[in-house]
């Protein structure tokens, strides 16, 4: 198949096979006879002398005539039958490439390593400039398909064979490089499926043309991959004609930046944060002093020279304090190189000014620190009279009779002390809030009924937590037995500030007293801290957007001296702020994938847009339409990179920025080695002007084939007319015809 | 339609039984559009007068006797008494066939022709015969003048049927042996039989002097052959079936049966014998006028 020095010398074969079904009509003129023969009547006759006499003399000519009339008939019908199949033939070779219509598939990649700019045009200018001669020099009755490689935009452009060479054309001019990477197997595979169209026409040939970048070709990282776009490469062309079209570069230096993030979900007013960049060279080149920008709200703040080593990852860091409550766009900029695309990358950071904190006090008290959240509420916002606390967290407590008539939305977390019943309302309360981001802290103490928190809080199925509370252990008044928290290898990030750090008294805490949990197996639940009695300490586990925490102990002196001791204050804002970055969306996606949206309760009824990179709007659904209970709208169409602004429809400050980033993947533009694809699949352009010149040459021989014996059909029919006028005239006319039908045939080839 | 001739159409005439009735309509019927009878003697000699009968030519009233009676007598002459005709009807098996469209077999309708000839015949008082022919004499009737002679004519014709072979040569030779006084003959028959042989007897017929005359009856089917899907054509007188596509047999059939009948037309043209080709689809009067018009031109020269 793909021995393309194979020249027959005569082929022969039909463009419309389906049609010599026709041939069956022959067989019609026969029939007639056959039957008309069997169909007599019968009748005295005195005359029989001269009957028998005529039939005598005459019967051998008259069955020639009968038989020749009966072979034109025949051949009348054959002749159309043959010529509505379109025959065509070849000689002397080019037989699979041109001489019959051909199912062509074309596979452009649109990849975004396509838009690397050369001297003079894009290389995807190049891929659709060889498309379009393809099209344009195909034969008329040649069907198309249009597969582009992308990754989550469609990627079947014409996924009808169409016969109609202007339409195709005008699709290849439509089309434009994306900001995707190329999903080369699923490419192969829509043309694999697209191979079982077109079933009339028995010539297939699938043209891929790409810049065959490695990454996308042979990801070295998945070699179950690679190996399905080999086999896939392999399927197609036992069932085709495979030529890959390579205008891909040699090697050619790229810088991208691949990473731009920070390690905080949000920033706080006027403290720095710090943001890491890393860049990468993919040339063989160094590149010194290459100039990288940071952007903050479209304005330059920073810039610095990097220096980029060849084939290697550069990290760098960029500090930036936000003045200035809110969504701010964030964007480093390196200098401009021949793919411009990947050398900008965005996030999003928003700023907040203050955590709110709801601590539910479980255990009133008229004495000083006597309450079950006064010790928390110190640790969080350790004001002084003479100097108020400036901090950003902003605790506020309430009595536990007061949680059903409290607006949770209003907090950013939720901190249960020593709370001794829960109702069912309440409950369900705490779980709506936890569904839709907000972080819940669940703190014991001794009046807690452990037997109501199992049927309310921790009731399986329905609860907030998937555990059940067991008995209390040691004794807080006698001081019996002395517990110590157990750090894990300090393996939760929560933790992770106490690792190294013995000073900070996490493993020194003693706790006298607390209740037993039995953790019931469940994916989002893991271990914080553990008691030396190995029995759990804190305990995470998320729900819905939220995050759930339960601390087995209390968060005052009864049960313990950890209030007191110097590692309760960072563990609880530790736990406060881990907790409360649940209400914070993921701002950043990749070209392609969804955005996640999530509603407030204020703006349920509004009807929001997404307004594009390019400007270009797109209306979402409104929330109540999709997803009441998590107020989550999703956006797909996420096919540029930069910033997409979420437009609520109220008012210009009510506005929500979302980054989009293109993959890293297809910044190396490291091409595909030829061990990789075996090289007979690609041929080299200059074989084209070579193929448009058979394209022309055959066209002939197959249009004028036809045509040829839809003209013998004609002179047929006259001739059978000729022949029931006039036997001899029209035997001569036969003769004539076949004689002229031959001729021209032979000055045809 | 003249109403006279309602009587001559085969159509009617096939709804007629009574022979001697179908005869009288088909005279009658000609007669009054002709008023002129073919049949004379062969001689001048003045014999007797007889009265005048309808159909007369009045050439033959004696126009004295007029003068003198207030009567219409002819004139009759030597030979015109001793006027004798014999007609021979072929009866073989192949004077039954009648074609879909044809009213009348070629027996039914020969023997038509025949009853009307032997009536007029008789009518003015000559003497008619019948012999009824195939391939042997079956019924041989002297001729006679007497009236009801016509009735034993009539009688023969139709109590017979036409079956057997036909034979006319052999029979033509026994009958000019047979008939020994000068007559007229006038032969009914498709004559589908071997024509050399015909030929001969009709000669044999010629050299005994008799003034011969021949009928050809024929089937329009016979002549035009108009079938159009295959046929199996059963033949008559012990021919074998034969099955046949008429429509590119058509032709040959036709210009073989031409042959034929030109061949009996020059037969008859070189025995200087009346010769007159009837199709059963035609009116009993084109078939008798064809006959005895030339005759009575013939007759009159």
């Amino acid at each position: 198949m793909f021995e393309f020095s194979f020249h027959p010398v005569l082929a022969f074969g039909f463009a419309s096979p389906w049609l010599l079904a026709g041939l069956l009509a022959a067989g019609i003129p026969i029939l007639i006879h056959l039957l008309h023969k069997r169909k007599f009547i019968e009748t005295d006759w005195a005359a029989m002398k001269f009957l028998l006499l005529a039939t005598k003399k005459y019967s051998r000519r008259v069955r020639f005539e009968q038989l020749l009339v009966l072979l034109v008939r025949c051949l009348i019908l054959l002749l159309l039958a043959i010529a509505f199949s379109r025959p065509y033939w070849s000689v002397q070779g080019a037989f699979f490439e041109s001489a019959a219509p051909v199912h062509r598939i074309l596979v452009i990649d649109t990849s975004f390593s396509m838009r690397w700019n050369g001297e003079e045009q894009s290389i995807f200018e190049e891929a659709r400039e060889l498309a379009r001669s393809q099209v344009s020099a195909s034969n008329p009755g040649d069907a198309f398909q249009l597969i582009q490689i992308s990754n989550s935009s469609p990627q079947a452009l014409i996924s009808r064979p169409s016969r109609q060479q202007a339409y195709v054309l005008e699709e290849i001019a439509r089309m434009q490089p994306t900001a995707e990477y190329g999903n080369v197997g699923q490419a192969l595979q829509t043309a694999l499926e697209f191979l079982g169209q077109a079933q009339e026409l028995a010539q297939k040939e699938v043209i891929v043309i790409s810049d065959f970048q490695a990454q996308s070709w042979a990801p070295l990282q998945t070699d179950q991959e690679s190996a399905r776009v080999r086999s896939l490469m392999e399927a197609i062309s036992k069932k085709s004609t495979l030529t890959l079209k390579d205008i891909g570069l040699a090697e050619e230096a790229n810088l991208a930046v691949i990473d731009f993030s920070s390690k905080s979900v949000f920033a706080t007013l006027n403290q720095p944060v710090r943001l890491g960049v890393t860049l990468h060279n993919f040339g063989l080149l160094n590149q010194e002093d290459v100039n990288l920008q940071l952007f903050v709200d479209d304005q330059l703040v920073n810039q610095k020279l990097v220096k980029l080593p060849a084939n290697a990852d550069t990290q760098t860091e960029f500090t930036h304090q936000f003045t200035r409550v809110g969504d701010h766009r964030l964007e480093v900029r390196l200098a401009e190189d021949q793919l411009p695309l990947d050398n900008r990358r965005w996030i999003i950071m928003p700023v907040k000014k203050e955590i709110n904190v709801l601590l539910v006090n479980g255990r009133q008290s008229g004495e000083s620190m006597g309450r079950a959240t006064d010790y928390l509420e110190l640790a969080l916002s350790p004001s002084l009279k003479e100097q108020p606390w400036q901090g950003m967290m902003k605790p506020h407590v309430i009595s536990e009779g007061e949680l059903a008539n409290t607006e949770l939305s209003l907090y950013d977390a939720v901190v249960i002390c020593d709370v001794a019943l829960f109702t069912e309302n309440e409950r369900d309360l705490l779980k709506g809030y936890v569904q839709r981001g907000g972080g819940l802290i669940i703190s014991l103490g001794e009046q807690v009924n452990a037997e109501n928190y199992n049927q309310t809080l921790f009731q399986p199925d329905a609860g907030l937590l998937p555990l059940k509370l067991l008995n209390r252990r040691g004794d807080a008044q006698k001081h019996t037995t002395l517990f110590e928290f157990d750090p894990l290898k300090y393996q939760h990030p929560i933790i992770e500030i106490f690792k190294g750090n013995p000073d900070a008294g996490l493993e020194t805490t003693h706790l006298y007293e607390y209740f037993q949990a039995e953790i019931l197996p469940d994916p989002n639940t893991r271990l914080i801290l553990n008691y030396d009695t190995n029995d759990p300490a804190i305990v995470e586990s998320s729900l819905g957007r939220g995050k759930v925490i339960l601390i087995t102990t209390s968060l005052d002196r009864r049960w313990g001296t950890w209030s007191i001791w110097p590692s309760f204050p960072p563990m609880m804002n530790e736990l406060v702020l881990y907790v409360s970055t649940g209400k914070w969306e993921k701002r950043e996606a990749l070209v392609g994938q969804p955005l996640e949206i999530m509603a407030l309760e204020n703006q349920l009824t509004l009807s929001p847009r997404m307004i594009a990179p390019d400007q270009e709007e797109f209306p979402l659904q409104s929330v109540l339409d999709t997803n009441t209970e998590t107020r989550t709208i999703t956006f797909n169409q996420t096919f540029q990179s930069g910033i997409y602004e979420l437009d609520w429809g109220k008012t210009s400050s009510e506005k929500t920025f979302y980054a989009v980033n293109v993959s890293p993947r297809e910044s190396d533009l490291k091409h595909i080695g030829p061990q990789v694809i075996p090289p007979q699949y690609f041929r080299s352009q200059s074989s084209t002007p070579t193929l448009s010149n058979e394209l022309s040459a055959d066209r002939n021989t197959h249009a004028g084939l036809s045509e040829n014996l839809l003209f013998t059909v004609l002179a047929l029919i006259v001739v059978e007319l000729l022949l029931l006028w006039r036997f001899s005239v029209g035997a001569l006319s036969f003769l004539a015809v076949m004689f002229l039908c031959f001729l021209s045939l032979f000055f045809q080839r | 339609m003249d109403d006279y001739r309602k009587y001559l159409d085969p159509q009617t005439l096939a709804k007629v039984q009574n022979l001697d009735l179908a005869a009288r309509q088909i005279v009658e019927g000609y007669v009054s559009g002709s008023h002129k009878s073919p049949f004379h003697g062969f001689s001048a000699e003045f014999a007797q007068h007889r009265e005048y009968v309808i159909g007369d030519d009045l050439r033959y009233v004696d126009w004295k006797v007029y003068a003198k009676s207030d009567r219409y007598y002819l004139k009759q002459y030597e030979a015109e008494t001793n006027f004798t005709c014999h007609i021979i009807l072929d009866c073989s098996e192949s004077m039954r066939y009648r074609s879909a469209n044809a009213a009348l077999s070629k027996w039914e309708y020969g023997r038509l022709v025949a009853a009307a000839l032997a009536y007029v015949v008789i009518k003015q008082q000559d003497a008619a015969g019948l012999c009824t022919v195939n391939d042997h004499v079956i019924d041989f009737l002297r001729p006679s003048s007497q009236p009801t002679h016509l009735k034993q004519i009539y009688y023969t014709m139709e109590h017979t049927e036409p079956t057997g072979e036909s034979g006319l040569g052999k029979v033509f030779h026994e009958l000019a042996e047979r008939i020994t006084r000068r007559s007229l003959i006038i032969i009914i028959s498709d004559l589908f039989d071997d024509l050399d042989s015909v030929l001969l007897g009709l000669k044999h017929f010629r050299h005994r002097k008799h003034d011969v005359s021949l009928l050809q009856v024929i089937d329009p089917a016979e002549q035009d052959f108009p079938f159009q899907e295959p046929v199996l054509f059963r033949g008559l007188e012990n021919q074998p079936e034969q099955m046949a596509e008429p429509r590119s047999l058509k032709k040959a059939y036709q210009a073989e049966f031409e042959k034929f009948l030109k061949t009996v037309q020059r037969g008859c043209r070189d025995l200087k014998m009346d010769y007159a080709l009837i199709r059963t689809d035609h009116f009993l009067d084109v078939a008798l006028s064809a006959f005895l018009s030339h005759r009575q031109t013939r007759v009159g020269s």
